[in-house]
Order: C-alpha cells, then structure tokens, then sequence
C-alpha cells in the first residue's frame, strides 16, 4: 500500500462559507464553518484585490446554542472587502492557522446587487422576500424541508434567467470526502429552483402553479470519475403578463444543512449584459490554471495551438516550416488551421465538403438527426488529432460523436472510448473530445459529425471541430495523493503545511501525449526561506498494473478498448520539499509554482507553468502528528 | 352499503328516502320491475340465418327459429317450432333443425309456432371450388373440437405426456412433426427428447398411438376423447391408412369466425344452440357448428353440449369460448331469473349510454338511479382531481339550481391544476417514474408538461418508447442500473402498458394461454437490442447504437469486450426486429428501431383499445376487459361494441386523453348512484350502477390531511422533509420517502409495473385503530377540529363541517340528533368529537369512491 500526503488530521479544514459570496466593490462579512481554526488569522484570497479580515474566532455551536460534539469544530468570522477592479467569478479563499493554510473554498463575486436571505420563522410559512433583479441572493437550507421564498415583479414580456449555484461541487476539497464516501449526503449537490404565478383553483384560490419556462439546468460531474454529480438549475422565462411570482429555492428531499448555502441570481436575459456565465466549466475550472485538453468546453480556437505547441518542447522542432521544406508527417504544423464554415447540405458521404487538414470546422446539427459529412485526404502513416468542442451547449446536452470513415466506407474509428469501470464488472463507454490516430494507409476520408441521438438537433447545438497534425506535447502535470481504496485512486493536492524539520514528498503525474517521448525538468519557485526541493525517489508502482505508467479511474486496469487513442501516457515524477530545522514559520502562504520544460535530445524548450500550490511553513511544535508519507 | 360509527354503534344503510320512494312512484306509474307477470306470448317468429348458401354434396347449414315474446325475452324455439323445406329433393331437413344440400336448386324453408310464421331462403349450389382438407383442417380440427391441444393438456406450455400440439392447431407443422416423427418435447431446446416413437403406426394404424390413447385402448390421463365408431376417429384412422401424409388445404382457408348470437339472455331453465359460421377468404361461409370446441368460462352459470347448446345453470353472466383451427371466437350468455317487463330508460348523455344501457336492455337489468349531487360531487372531484371538495364549494354546489352546475363543475375540474396533479400521479405510476431525485424529477416534468400541454397521448408513447438523450423518459430505462435491462424485461411491460396484452410467457415458450407466440415475442424485444448509454451518472445519455450495449464482465465471465445480442432462445438464432403484426423496418429505420417500433405500437388498432380500457377502469374500477391490461381471446371485452366505440372516438380526437376523461365523466352511465336496486344488486360487469371503489393510497392518505385540516409531512431515509403541505399525490418518486401508512395501503414503489390491490388487509384494519395518520391528527392543534372549537362551534356546526369535510354531505337530521345526544352525554367534548371524526374517516363510506 502506497500514500503520499494528504490531508493530515490536525490540518484546518474549511467545510462550509456563508454567504457564498458578494458584490464587487463591497465589503461583507462571512461566517466560516471548520475544523482546526481555531486561532485562524487571516482569511488568504487568490488575488490582491480581495482582502479580507479575520475579526473573531470561536467554537461552532448549533442553532440550540449547545456546542457541536466535535471539539475542534470552529467558527471563523471575517470581514471580505472586494475592489472594484477584481474580476467577476469564483476567487478562491483559504484560512490560515497557525496549523497551517487550510483548503480552499470558492467565494463568488458578482457584479449585480447582492442581498442576504431574511429569514423569520424557517418554517416555510414566512411570506416571500421582496428581491428586484438583477439581484444575486444568498441564501442557506438550514432546516429540513425548508424552501426560501421570493417575490419579484415582473412586466409583460420581459424574459429571465433564474439560476442557482451552491458551494459544493467546485473544488478539489470535496475530493476527499467523495472518495471515503462517494455520496456525501451533507453536500448540497441537488438543489431546487421553481417559479411560481398564483392562479389559484376551484378547491384552492391561494394555489400557486409553476411557470413553464424553458430549462437550461446543467448536470456534472465533480470530481471527475467519482459518483459525485451535481445539478445546477438554471431557466429562462419569458413572462406573458405583468404581476407578481413567486421564486422558491429548495433541496432535493427537502435536505439541509449548515453547509447549504446557495445563490440565487435573476437578471434579464442579455447576452450582452455581461452577466457572469455561471456553467460548471467556469464553476469548476475559472480557479485552476491546470492544463484542460479533454473537455468539451475548451477553446479550440483562438491560440489553442500555440498553446499545445508551448508545451511541446524546444522551438526548433515546431517552427512553422517554410514553404516547400519537407517534414515527417506529423512532425509539427506546417500551416496554421482553415477555417471552414458549414454549409449545407452535407449530410451524406456525396455532399461532403471538403476540408484540407488543418482545419477548424464550425458547424451546428441544426435539426434531430442530422449529420455533417466532410471530406479530407491523409498519407500513409500520416499522424492527426481531432478534437472537438462545443460551443452552443454544455455537454451532455450535446453530445457529439465523431466518426471516421475510410476510403472503403466503413468506419475506422469514432470518439467512444471504453473501459472496465463502474463498480469493476461493468464496460462503461464514454464519448471523448480528443482522439489520435495514426492512417495506416492513405486516400480520401470522411468526417461525419452528429449528435449521439437522433432526438436532439437545434441551431444552437454548435460544433468546432480541429483535425490536426499530433503535436507531442506535455499535457497536465499535476500532485496526485494515491490511495488504494480497493483500487488505485487519485486526489490532487491542494496546499503543503511543512512544519520546519520534515519534508514532504509531491508526486507528480505527468501526461504525455500525442507520443511525447522527451524528458520533463520540474522546477518549483516562490520558495519560502529554509525551504529547498529536490527530485525524489520514485514511487513504489506495485499499486498500478504496468511499471511506470499509472492508470486513471478505479478499474480501468482490467481492460480498455483503443486506450491509446483517447488517453495520453503518464509518468510519475517526484519532487521533495525540505524545510530546514531552522526555516521560519511563514505567518501566509507562499504560493509554490511549479514550471515544466520539456526537453527534448537534450535541448529544453519553453517552460510553463503547471502548477501553483499554497506552502506554509510551520513551527515544529504546531502539529501533532505528522508523516510525509509511507512506502 | 353501510357506514358503521364505531362511536355510535349502529349501522345505516346509505340509500336516501327520497331516492326511495321516487323508484316506487317510478314502479307504480310504469309497471313494477320485478312483480309477477302473466306467461310471455310469442309476438313474432323468425329463422336464423334468413337466407345461406350450400356448397356442394354434403354441405350443411344448421337453422335456428327465435321466437320474440312479449316479456322481451328471445328464445330458441327450434325444437318446438314446425320448419318445413319447400322441396325435399334439393335439400334434406333433419329435425335438429340442419338443412342438408342434395341436388342444386333454391328451397323456402318456413318455420310455424302459436300462429307466427318465419322464412328463411337457401341456394343450393354445386361448388366449383375443389375443395380437400389439409393436414390442419382434418386432423388439426379434430384435435382442437376434442380439446387435445387444450392449454390444459397437450397445448399447454411443455406439453403433456412429452407430446406437444399447438394451441388451437395454430402450428400444424410443428404438430404434424411430433405425431409423426414422435419424441419428447423439451420447452428450452428444439430437438426432441428420447424415446423417439412416432405416435402413429402406418403398418398397424389401429395401434397408433394417437387412436389408441384417446379411445383408452392403452391408458390415457385426458380420459376418453374418442369413441371407436366415431366420424372423428374413423377420419384419423383413415389418414395413418393413406400414410399420414402432411398436405395443405385446397380450397379458401378460413378468414375469421362469426359466432349467434353473441349475446343471449337465457332464463334459469333456458336452452339456446349456438351457431358457428366459418367466413372464407373468398367470401363464402361455411357452417361448422358441429366442428368446433367449446368451453364454458363459468360453469355455474351455463354449459354447453359439444355440439353448442348452451344450457343455463345459474344466476349470472358467463364467456362462452370456440375454438377452431387457427382460430377462436366468442358468446357471451347471461341467464337472469325473470325477465324486466319493462325498462326504464335513463336519459341518455352520450355514446356510451348507448352501449352500456343496450346491453342492460337485453340483460334485464335495471340501472339505478342518478346520483345525487352529494355523491356526484364527491365522486368527480376524486375521480378527476384525487382531492375532497372543499367545504364552501360542497355548499355552493348543493345550494345551486343552475341545470347545468354538473357539466360547470366537469368543466371546472378537468381544467384545474389539480387534475394535472393528479393525472400527472395517475401516469407517473404507469410509466414508472422512479430512481435518484434528479432524473426521477425531470421524467416526472417531463410527463407532467406533456400532460399540461394536452399533447396527444400517443406522442407521449412514441416519446417514451423512443426515448433518447440525458433527462426525461430515458430515466425510464436507466433508472434501476444506470443501464438499460435486458431486452426481454422491456418487451413485456411495453406490450402491456401500450397495448394491453401479456406477453410475458410467450418470453420461454409460445404463450399456453393465448396465441402470441416466442417468435413474435422475441421479434419486439430485437428493436430494442441496439439500446445503449454512455457513462455512469447523471451526464449518461441513452441512444441507440448499431453495436448495443456492452455486455457486463460477470456475464462474460472474463474481461473480454462482447456486445449483447438477441437470439431465439431456443433455436440460438440472430432475431431481427418484427412487430406483432410481422411488420418489418426498413434499412433505414435500423439506425433508430424503437422509433419505427413506437410508430408501429401507437398505430396499431391494440393501442387505442388498450388505453380506453385502462382509464374507464380507473372510473369504474374494471375494465371493459379486466384485468385491464390481460386482452386475450380467452378473456373478453364485456362490451365489446362500446369498447370498439370508444377506441374509434378517442382516435379520431386525436388521442386527447381529456376528451376521453370527459366523455366517460359526462354520461350517465358514470353519474348513475351506488345505491342498488333488486335487479342490479349482484351486477359486477353492466354497470348498472356504480360500485365502490376504495381510495388508493395516496388518495386516501390526502384525504384524511383534508378532513383533519392535518398535513401529511413525508420524510426521506436521510433527514430529508419536503414542504408541509406535499401531498402525497405529488410525491414525484414515492420510494425515496417513506411512509408506513402508504405501505400497508399497498402503495406501490413503481420497481415493477405497478398493481394495486383493492382487498383489504388486517394490517390496514389495524391501522385505523392504533395508526398514528388515523388518530394523532384527530385533534391536532391547528387542525380542522381544534380550529372548530377554538372558536366555539356549536355541536350542529361541528358535526356538520365534520361530515361535509369527510364524506361530501351534510348529515341527515336524525344523525344530527343522535350524535348530538352521544356529544353531550361524553364528559369531554373534545374527545367526544375527535372519536366522531375517527369514526367518520374510519368509515367505509370514507374509505371509498362511491
């Protein structure tokens, strides 16, 4: 059995914040709910233009006024204030004991009003607050069955958004209870979101009816590969008449919880308005710079290759190659991507369009059962990505299959990727955003694009698509915490507490992919005085099925299909972090940011940053007891 | 029907005087239902069929003379009558009453009895068809009059004995192989089983098997179904002689069967032939009275002679089921003790008046009166919404002299957010909507925006069957794995649920009750073997794949990737999609079978029919063919004619399914009272009048919350609450949130096609006793009580709200007056009044739709 560092008992532990958040340019105060606060100083934001100010520290207690039975449970107030000038979205915040910087929690900033959920009785039979939109509200479930309540005034024709978000399915903090208990059920994953008109009825005239409006709700995954799904609801309403209705907000079977909090926000429905995209892409990944290359959301246009090509090594492989030269197929890009817009009809092999690689194809499926054909022409051996995003509608809502056919008509190859996983006896298929592949032979090929359904088609279910030239590069380079579960799992590390004297080992899971085979220097800055890195052993594989290489998903090891073409190779590479018997405690984080050169037959190319972790350094007194690791 | 006030330990019956004495008035003024008549007289005569063809030497037609009578019975008359034959050398005439052909020509044939006279005319004519049995007609047939290939005996599911026949000689080949060739048959396994003996012998046909065994020569566990000297074995025997050869029918094969008469009404001593016509593909008919088996569905009400007279036993109604080769046909004969002399019609409303009040025309049945506005207010109101009426509408409704206030409040109800909630609860259990809260959530709106737009119903069927994509019906087929079940689990809850048929059997073996084979069974599971999901959560979307689902490693057995497929299970062979009807789909329907296949389930003619059925059962509580999704042959509509009306109306509306609700509501048939008369007081399946029927579950348990003013609060397993105020009708997906009351009133979870049972339980008796729902709410503060004496109602008003809160009525005086007298005499009036509001919602008249 094999683990590295993780979260350690005595570390402080956020578990909830309230409210989630406030308006730019404001000044708020927030409740902190955790263990191992006690003796919290400063609240840490991602950015200098969130400041925050610990003004009282005390032992939680609940709503009878009795102390909660954990003793280290704790109770953190402070004041937040947010500049202007700080950008919209979720900021991360993390609390500093001297135990250490605790995991982060997501504080969402937004640019409407923001007001606070009055609550009176908490038995839902409180009349509804008065909001006027835009507004975001923040809010907490905190009794079981409990719904909050809204009232706005809307006029005839007016359309609206409604939407809610909750704290939990952000980040990676939730990682650590998902996999001791898969469906933690004090995790507000499933909320609620109704609008009402009163009608009232024959047998009731105070009845209330709910709204048809058009849903946009989103569901996700979070943290990947676990049973961890959250569901965000999310509707558009155009009013046909003026008055009043009512807005409820509410949790699946009517749970609660301290850490139920919410926010509600109603706005008109603008694309221009600038309101704050509140999908789960911008939820779960607007706080981490970490590499996303297999995502639906991702921009592939724009510098998506050069951004690939950053990271693929010395500049001298990839330059753009004058015209003319002759390089190995697949050896860079020899010209940058057309653009290729979708015209119709090209649903069928014969009215294919053309395209010549590489290209970005923009297109849409714009009716159920439509597909999109396009024809392209490969040579022997020739190596090329596909990679595919969508632009109108998260998925799964669109779910785009990929499919390649060869010049004998047949398919050769689609985006469905499977694996053993599940509960281990199960083949589970999963549609992906990146497949390579190598043409064995040449010739005229088509492209066909459609939707997985034949239900679904709109003219929002909008495609990008970029074929390619493989380009090796370094893919996400990320610390990973093993834990043998009854099979191989993954957390990511998300803050060092290393008290002076000891060190802690980071392992590192690089990715390579599209056949990157050079070698990858880690280098780590920022480094509080006293504080030294060094490369580390590397780890015991028992724990993974084939030396070297680490296997992603929980039994995955026991058989896949075409893995080569939908998931890059990974290596581990080790990196110790010592903190001298003489390093001083550090009174706030220093932020560790790691940068990745590849290198390759010797010559290193661009670094980049990979990484960024919160390290304190600690008294050695401060921590109870500790280990960097066992083997 | 009584209430029973455990409280004022008396009983009374339901039935009002008013109601009462204006049936008397009725009797008086027209002829007292039921008193003694003098003998009926024969008012008119007339012979069956009035005119027939025979075809060729030996061709038979049986007649039969009917006498109208003055009581308005009909009675076959044929053994009484004097027929004659216009010319005795065409035609021979028996006295059983069959005309015989002889030479071509035309006779008269007249029939003479208490002075009426009938005609009836019959062309002889020399056939031009060549006409010879094959292997089906001749030994099949004799196999099916015999009931050899009875579903009780060699017909059933594995045979009997080893020897396997189809049912009703439906697969003459597989027939004539096991009596040929012999062996055991085996259910799973095509091949037969040793000892291979050929049943017949065509060395020594007198010792063949198949003679010897029916005549008893060598035992025999189906008796005697032979006689030695009989036509049918001298016919067997005769074809082993010829060497038992398989040979198709030359000639026209039968295209249907044509049964007189479908209906009769006998008295207790009555007597009535049947005749049997077989209708030819070429337009002829052909008399096979004497050729066909019949089986009484209830012997205590009739029998029948093998050669089809029917012969009253007993008070009631009864199937009489025929069977021939390849097909079947059905009678329905009630037998009353003394017929109506007069029928007083209720007014009509609609279609199905016209139906139902036909057929109780004919039965002598009376129906009963209207109800009262009490009873139709309280019956509406939970047939179409689930939901009590609330107090001021019950008066403003009982005080209204507006004519039309019931088709208003029709209106009103079908229009209401309640009846989508309702109906939305009605079809959630239908369609199943279960699972984890979200997906349950979504497939719950899905149906209910469905059902408020009033989207036809059979877009809503294609929809589900054809359900792709993340939220909405795919929960359906991925909520209990996260995959989709095996195809044979789909089959038969879609079969039944859209078409009202059980094909369940048909799944191992050809069905022993009816004629759905494995083949077909297997050929609509096949349009569902390319069903297949991505993923594991809530972001898995269902589709259709040419490759299926992936097949899990425990079945496997290794890691290996293999795909399901559909095989035959017997014969192992690749199925390819065919409907029940054998419709195939096109090369270019293979990429999405089950959208082909929910166009083929909601254009099939089942498909209406079995949706009529299921929602009259939900008003009546039966179906015109109940169990209301068990269509078979062996099972027939009661009212046949009205059912077939009501599938053609609701197609032709457009499969609306309030138009379909509104029609059943608005006729008279439906508002006719409970209350029971001499004549109809046993009738189960007429409609005479309604019958009772107990509140379900959910309905029952928002019932006693609006009568106490008490909500019922539902919590889940993890501290979950919803809303105060939930009803239980409203529980989008009833497994997640527990309830012992919802339980032991046979709430169903919905991890199966649901059933409820509406037989009551001891556990459910014993709730009402000691249950918290029946007795913490009596007084609870804040309920409807407290609230009462809080402000110092007095005991009439108490008692009034009490009764038109509970049962929809104010109570009678003399209630009134005894409960009063009880109140006073109770040393506490709190108690007092909570044990009357116990009795009241403790009261059959409370615990049903009536």
């Amino acid at each position: 059995m094999f683990w590295g560092g993780f979260a350690l008992a005595a570390e402080p532990q956020l578990t909830c914040i309230t409210p989630l958040g406030g308006r730019l340019g404001s000044t708020f105060e927030v409740e902190i709910l955790g263990k191992h606060l006690g003796q919290a100083y400063k609240l840490w934001a991602d950015c200098d233009l969130v400041k925050a100010t610990v003004f009282r520290v005390e032992k939680a207690r609940n709503s009878t006024g009795k102390p909660e039975l954990e003793p280290d449970e704790y109770r953190v107030l402070a004041r937040v204030e947010v500049s202007p000038l700080a950008k919209t979205g979720p900021h991360a915040i993390r609390l500093v004991t001297p135990l250490g910087v605790s995991n982060p929690f997501s504080l969402q900033i937004v640019a409407e009003p923001v007001l606070q959920e009055q609550e009176v009785q908490g038995d839902n039979t409180d009349p509804p607050q008065i909001v006027s939109f835009p507004v975001v509200v923040n809010g907490r479930l905190s009794e079981p069955g409990e719904l909050d309540s809204y009232a706005i005034d809307v006029a005839r024709g007016q359309q609206l958004l409604f939407e809610v978000i909750t704290g939990s399915g952000i980040f990676s903090s939730s990682y650590t209870q998902a996999l001791s208990a898969p469906i933690a059920p004090d995790r507000f994953r499933e909320p609620t979101l109704e609008i009402y008109q009163t009608t009232g009825s024959w047998f009731d005239p105070h009845r209330k009816d709910p709204l048809t409006c058009q849903d946009h709700s989103v569901h996700f995954v979070f943290p990947p590969l676990t049973f961890s799904s959250h569901y965000l609801p999310r509707r558009t309403c155009q009013f046909e008449k003026s008055g009043w209705f009512q807005i409820d907000v509410g949790a699946a079977e009517g749970r609660s919880g301290q850490d139920f909090q919410y926010q509600l926000r109603i706005c008109l429905v603008d694309p221009g308005s600038g309101s704050l995209d509140w999908s789960p892409r911008q939820l779960a990944h607007a706080m981490n710079p970490d590499w996303q290359e297999r995502t639906f959301a991702r921009k592939l246009a724009g510098d998506w290759l050069h951004q690939i090509q950053a990271r693929g090594g010395p500049a001298s492989e990839l330059q753009l190659a004058s015209a003319g030269e002759t390089k190995p197929a697949g050896a860079g890009l020899s010209e940058a991507p057309g653009l290729v817009l979708e015209t119709e009809p090209n649903d069928s092999a014969s009215s294919a369009l053309e395209i010549s690689i590489p290209v970005i194809v923009e297109g849409a499926i714009a009716s159920p059962g439509d597909v999109d054909f396009y024809r392209f022409r490969v040579v022997p051996g020739q190596k090329l990505a596909f990679e595919i995003e969508t632009t109108g509608l998260p998925h799964p809502t669109f779910a785009p299959r990929l499919g390649i056919i060869g010049p004998d008509g047949k398919e050769l190859l689609n985006n469905f990727y499977r694996k053993i996983d599940g509960d281990g006896d199960d083949w589970v298929k999963s549609l992906e955003p990146k497949t390579v592949y190598t043409f064995e032979k040449g010739g005229d090929h088509q492209l066909e694009v459609r939707d997985l359904t034949s239900r679904n088609g709109a003219p929002q279910f909008t495609y990008r698509v970029l074929i390619r030239p493989q380009l090796p590069h370094v893919g996400r380079v990320l610390p990973k915490i093993f834990r043998v579960l009854g099979s191989s799992s993954e957390v990511e590390e998300d803050r060092i507490n290393l008290p002076a004297g000891e060190a802690k080992k980071l392992v590192f899971i690089a990715e390579r992919e599209e056949g990157f085979k050079g070698d990858l220097a880690l280098g780590v800055e920022n480094l509080p005085p006293g504080v030294e890195a060094y490369s580390g052993s590397s780890l015991d594989s028992a724990a993974f099925e084939t030396s070297g290489e680490v296997i992603e998903g929980r039994y995955e090891s026991r058989g896949t299909v075409h893995k080569e073409r939908f998931r890059p190779s990974r290596r581990l590479m080790a990196l110790v972090l010592v903190a001298r018997p003489e390093a001083l405690p550090t009174p706030e984080p220093h932020l560790l940011r790691f940068f990745v050169t590849p290198v390759l037959d010797g010559k290193p190319g661009s670094r980049f940053l990979a990484h960024e972790l919160p390290l304190m350094v600690l008294a050695p007194t401060a921590v109870g007891s500790q280990g960097t690791g066992k083997e | 029907m009584r209430r029973m006030f455990r409280y004022l330990q008396c009983e009374r019956p339901l039935i009002q005087p008013g109601t009462m004495l204006l049936v008397l008035v009725c009797g008086l003024r027209a002829g007292s239902p039921g008193l003694a008549q003098e003998s009926p007289r024969l008012v008119a005569l007339r012979l069956v069929p009035p005119t027939a063809t025979l075809w060729g030497s030996g061709a038979s037609q049986r007649i039969l003379a009917l006498g109208e009578y003055s009581d308005g019975m009909t009675r076959d008359v044929t053994s009484q009558a004097r027929i004659s034959s216009s010319d005795e050398r065409l035609a021979r005439l028996d006295p059983a009453g069959s005309v015989t052909f002889l030479s071509e020509g035309q006779v008269i044939l007249e029939a003479e009895l208490s002075g009426q006279t009938a005609k009836a005319q019959v062309e002889l004519r020399t056939s031009v068809h060549e006409e010879a049995g094959g292997f089906a007609e001749e030994i099949g047939a004799i196999l099916t009059r015999r009931g050899c290939n009875d579903s009780a005996c060699h017909g059933g599911v594995k045979g009997m004995g080893g020897f396997k026949l189809s049912l009703n000689a439906l697969d003459p080949r597989e027939d004539y192989r096991w009596i040929v060739e012999g062996g055991r048959y085996q259910v799973l396994r095509p091949e037969a089983a040793e000892p291979i003996t050929p049943r017949v012998n065509t060395r020594a046909p007198e010792k063949s098997l198949l003679l010897q065994k029916p005549t008893r020569v060598v035992p025999h566990r189906g008796g005697e179904r032979l006689a030695v000297d009989s036509q049918d074995y001298r016919t067997l025997l005769s074809w082993i002689q010829k060497g038992a050869s398989y040979r198709e029918a030359q000639g026209s094969r039968i295209d249907h069967l044509e049964v007189f008469p479908k209906e009769a009404v006998l008295g207790l001593s009555g007597r009535h032939q049947l005749l049997v016509t077989a209708h030819l593909a070429d337009g002829r008919q052909r008399d096979i009275t004497g050729e066909v088996y019949y089986q009484s569905m209830n012997p205590a009400v009739a029998l029948l002679t093998p050669e089809g007279l029917v012969q009253a036993v007993g008070l009631g109604e009864t199937s009489v089921l025929i069977r021939a080769v390849g097909h079947n046909a059905t009678a329905c004969i009630g037998v009353v003790s003394a017929p109506l002399p007069t029928f007083l019609e209720p007014p009509r409303s609609n279609f199905i008046d016209d139906h139902v009040f036909a057929k109780l025309r004919k039965f002598h049945i009376q129906p009963s009166a209207a109800s009262t506005d009490a009873e139709f207010l309280r019956r509406v109101c939970l047939d179409l919404t689930g939901t009590l009426p609330p107090l001021e509408r019950i008066r403003e409704f009982l005080a209204s002299q507006d004519r039309d206030r019931r088709e208003k409040l029709i209106e009103t109800l079908l229009n209401s957010p309640e009846y989508l909630d309702y109906w939305t609860f009605r079809f959630s259990d239908l369609f199943r909507v279960r699972g984890r809260p979200t997906p349950a959530s979504a497939y719950w709106q899905w149906l209910r925006d469905r059902l408020a737009a009033g989207k036809p119903y059979d877009q809503i069927v294609r929809e589900r069957i054809a359900a792709q994509g993340v939220s909405g019906p795919p929960t359906h087929y991925l909520a209990s794995a996260g995959k989709p079940p095996a195809v044979e689990q789909i089959v038969s809850e879609e079969i039944r649920v859209c078409l009202g048929r059980r094909l369940d059997c048909a799944q191992c073996h050809d069905h022993p009750f009816d004629t759905w084979t494995q083949g077909q069974f297997w050929g609509v599971a096949a349009f569902f073997g390319q069903m297949t999901n991505t993923a594991w959560v809530e972001d898995q979307v269902l589709f259709d794949d040419p490759d299926g689902h992936e097949i899990d490693l425990s079945d496997m057995g290794t890691t290996a990737l293999a795909f399901r497929v559909v095989r035959h299970p017997r014969t192992q062979e690749l199925v390819e999609p065919r409907f029940i009807d054998g419709q195939v789909i096109t090369e270019a329907e293979k990429r999405d079978p089950r959208l082909a296949l929910a166009r083929m389930i909601t254009s099939h003619p089942y498909f209406a029919e079995a949706v009529v059925n299921r929602v009259w059962g939900y008003f009546f509580g039966r179906g015109i063919v109940n169990p209301v999704d068990d269509f078979r042959w062996s099972n027939p509509p009661t009212h046949p004619e009205l059912l077939a009306a009501l599938a053609r109306d609701f197609r032709e509306h457009g499969y609306d399914l309030k138009h379909l609700v509104g029609s059943i509501v608005r006729s008279t048939t439906y508002q006719l009272s409970s209350t029971p008369n001499a004549t109809n007081k046993d009738d189960l399946l007429n409609y005479s009048r309604s019958w009772p029927r107990p509140l379900d579950a959910e309905v029952l348990s928002d019932a006693i919350s609006s009568a106490t003013g008490v909500p019922e609060l539902f919590a889940t397993a993890d501290s979950g609450k919803l809303p105060r105020g939930t009803r239980a009708i409203q529980l989008k997906y009833p497994a997640n949130y527990e309830s012992g009351f919802l339980e032991i009133f046979g709430r169903p979870l919905r991890e199966v096609l649901p059933e409820r049972s509406t037989l009551p339980t001891q556990a459910q008796a014993l709730h009402t006793l000691v249950g918290s729902t029946f007795n913490e709410k009596l007084g609870q503060k804040g309920g409807r009580l407290d609230r009462l004496l809080q402000r110092s109602a007095s005991d009439s008003e108490i008692i009034g709200e009490l009764h038109l809160s509970s049962l929809g009525r104010l109570p009678e005086q003399e209630e009134v007056l005894e409960l009063s007298a009880m109140i006073s005499r109770k040393s506490s009036r709190r108690e007092a009044f909570e044990a009357l509001l116990w009795a009241l919602i403790c009261s059959e008249e409370f615990f049903h739709n009536h």
